[in-house]
């Protein structure tokens, strides 16, 4: 069951813009990195989010700059996950 | 308090430094008595070589020294200019992070490094306390904080390319040189006073116990305001080495690449990030040619995790570290060869450091038992700055730091950690005291009782903050989480808010912190 795109990435969006003032003005294309709101903490914890609320688990791949660049982009990622099956 | 942000422009191509393989050994830091002309002396000898490289270019020794010569003479040229002064700094790793740090060393300052992401109430409340009589930032780190202080800028490094006159600081040996703040058990922040001597002695030791030699290249991404973070850049300065500074490096896979591209020779982390680059930085994928060795400290890193990491970089030697700023930086080390013979343990003190398990009345106790792990030797702090009473209930006459943390040692003098003492929590290298949060809670909802408790989880630990009404009325969940996100660092701000009725007390009527970790693995496991 994929869930719904605009569903899925106002439940980012908020999980992103509760992490502090500066996250708070966060939109789906927010440059996360070239902003700095991305720090190696937000990161883990976005990945575990996603992991536990999506039931999927990332691999190396998956972690790099391009991919969670944006929500915009973080959103293409899980929805190409749930829609391709893994191992 | 007189504002100074520093500027610079990157050093021309042709200024760029080679490396040279020389026979370079490093000064004898057993003898030494000022961090900053230790610096100046190997900054001379090594005038070429690169001593930070960035992304953009790199900074040789004679940078360094001319930059910090520059902030020396801004330093000394303040009216009533007086040794002892406090200079604060709040500057992320760069080349600007040294320059401050041994001129004010040569200035005959203290340095007392803040993050530059401190959250505001906390930074006034450590400047409340050691009173700065200069701040050094940069722009882009300064930010836009509201102040009516004078503002001057330095340009960095001095423009006069001929000989620059060696400063001769007067201060020396237990003489305070820096001030390194930590939660104390209490939560409030304490200054924890490094000397000169404690500085050196340390760095004498880790280079005695590692093996860093002055073709080293290190890449950093510990921040130099840390303990941990220092003693990286003490330890790799006072050998004419190299530190290497690429940014960030948030993502795990980009902290291997870079080892690769960058040619490191070693990485030093805390247990979090060893967490990620396994799961997601494809760490032992292609074998870092460079790589003499990684190390851990600042905290617990699993075993298996540990092996792994071992596996991984392989001829490379992987080395379990343990420290606390209170003893400068790092006192025990395990040999890599012993990792898997001896499951979780610490290690061994490194040389210069005395460890010992001791008992309530201060009695050494025999291998097996547990009891508080304490230390000695050069590297123990002075003291607390202006805490005689919180100095006194961790550093003993004889000289025997207690640690806070309870350890047992084995028959073959290895030590194994088995939690804290007291309620500080260790989040990626940051301790953090519960208190930190609930009180920054409770002074703005003075209603509402908050307890912060600690969840352990594989990618590290966290905060719960758990929410009771004082008085009936209801708490004001959406309130205190904004609260939070504005004014604690990422690593403090809670994953959870939980609202109870009533907090659990124990039979003392204290609140049941261990009732309350209990309802942790409800709140956190979503049901599937």
């Amino acid at each position: 069951m994929t869930p719904d795109r605009h569903q899925l990435e106002a439940d980012l969006l908020e999980f992103v813009r509760a992490r502090g003032e500066r996250h708070a003005a966060v939109t789906s294309l927010t440059d996360l990195i070239e902003s700095g709101l991305l720090d190696s903490l937000l990161l883990v914890d976005l990945i575990l989010h996603i992991e536990e609320s999506c039931g999927l688990r990332f691999e190396s791949d998956d972690i790099n700059p391009s991919n969670f660049r944006n929500m915009s982009a973080i959103v293409n990622l899980v929805l190409g996950q749930l829609s391709v099956p893994r191992r | 308090m007189d504002i100074v942000l520093l500027q610079r422009d990157n050093p021309m191509a042709g200024a760029t430094a080679t490396a040279v393989r020389d026979a370079y050994h490093a000064p004898a830091l057993t003898t030494a008595a000022n961090l900053g002309t230790a610096f100046l002396d190997v900054a001379r000898e090594r005038a070429n070589h690169p001593a930070v490289e960035t992304k953009a270019c790199a900074f040789s020794y004679d940078w360094m020294l001319r930059a910090a010569d520059c902030v020396r003479r801004q330093l000394c040229a303040r009216p009533g200019h007086a040794a002892g002064a406090r200079v604060v700094l709040q500057l992320a790793n760069s080349p600007e992070y040294l320059a401050a740090f041994y001129g004010a060393l040569l200035a005959d300052c203290i340095v007392v490094p803040l993050p530059v992401a401190l959250e505001a109430s906390r930074r006034e409340k450590i400047h409340e306390l050691c009173g700065p009589d200069v701040l050094i930032s940069r722009a882009e780190d300064f930010g836009a904080q509201r102040t009516d202080a004078a503002i001057a800028t330095l340009r960095l490094p001095a423009d006069n390319g001929g000989e620059i006159a060696l400063a001769a600081p007067r201060r020396q040996g237990r003489d305070v040189a820096m001030l390194l703040f930590t939660s104390g058990s209490t939560g409030t922040p304490k200054g924890v006073m490094l000397s000169h001597r404690n500085l050196l002695a340390n760095a004498d030791s880790i280079l005695r116990a590692l093996p860093i030699s002055a073709d080293d290249r290190a890449l950093v991404v510990l921040p130099f305001c840390h303990a941990f973070g220092n003693s990286i850049l003490q330890t790799h300065i006072l050998t004419g080495a190299t530190l290497l500074l690429h940014g960030a490096l948030t993502f795990p896979g980009s902290i291997v690449e870079t080892l690769g591209e960058f040619r490191a020779t070693s990485f030093s982390a805390v247990p979090e990030v060893y967490g990620m680059v396994l799961k997601y930085g494809r760490l032992g994928e292609r074998p870092l040619q460079t790589l003499r060795y990684m190390a851990v400290a600042g905290g617990e890193l699993r075993h298996d995790l540990a092996t792994q990491i071992a596996d991984r970089i392989a001829p490379a030697h992987f080395y379990m570290m343990y420290g606390q700023c209170e003893a400068t930086a790092r006192l025990a080390l395990l040999p890599p060869k012993e990792l898997r013979r001896r499951r979780g343990s610490i290690g061994k003190p490194i040389p210069g450091v005395e460890l010992a398990v001791r008992d309530e009345a201060d009695r050494e106790l025999t291998p097996g038992a547990v009891g508080m792990l304490c230390a000695r030797g050069e590297n123990v702090m002075l003291g607390y700055w202006d805490s005689p009473a919180a100095t006194a209930d961790v550093l003993r006459d004889d000289g025997w730091l207690q640690t806070g943390d309870l350890a047992h040692r084995d028959e073959d003098g290895y030590f194994y950690l088995h939690g804290r003492a007291n309620l500080l929590v260790k989040v990626q290298g940051h301790r953090v005291h519960p208190g930190e949060i609930e009180g920054m809670v409770e002074a703005g909802f003075p209603q509402t009782h908050a307890v912060a408790i600690p969840v352990a989880r594989e990618e590290g630990t966290r905060f719960i903050l758990f929410l009771a009404p004082r008085d009936g009325r209801a708490v004001d969940v959406a309130q205190i989480r904004a609260t939070c996100q504005r004014e604690l660092p990422s690593y403090k701000l809670p994953l959870h808010f939980e609202v109870l009725d009533a907090l659990p007390l124990t039979s003392g009527f204290k609140v049941d912190r261990a009732a309350l970790s209990l309802l942790v693995p409800r709140i956190t496991r979503p049901v599937a």
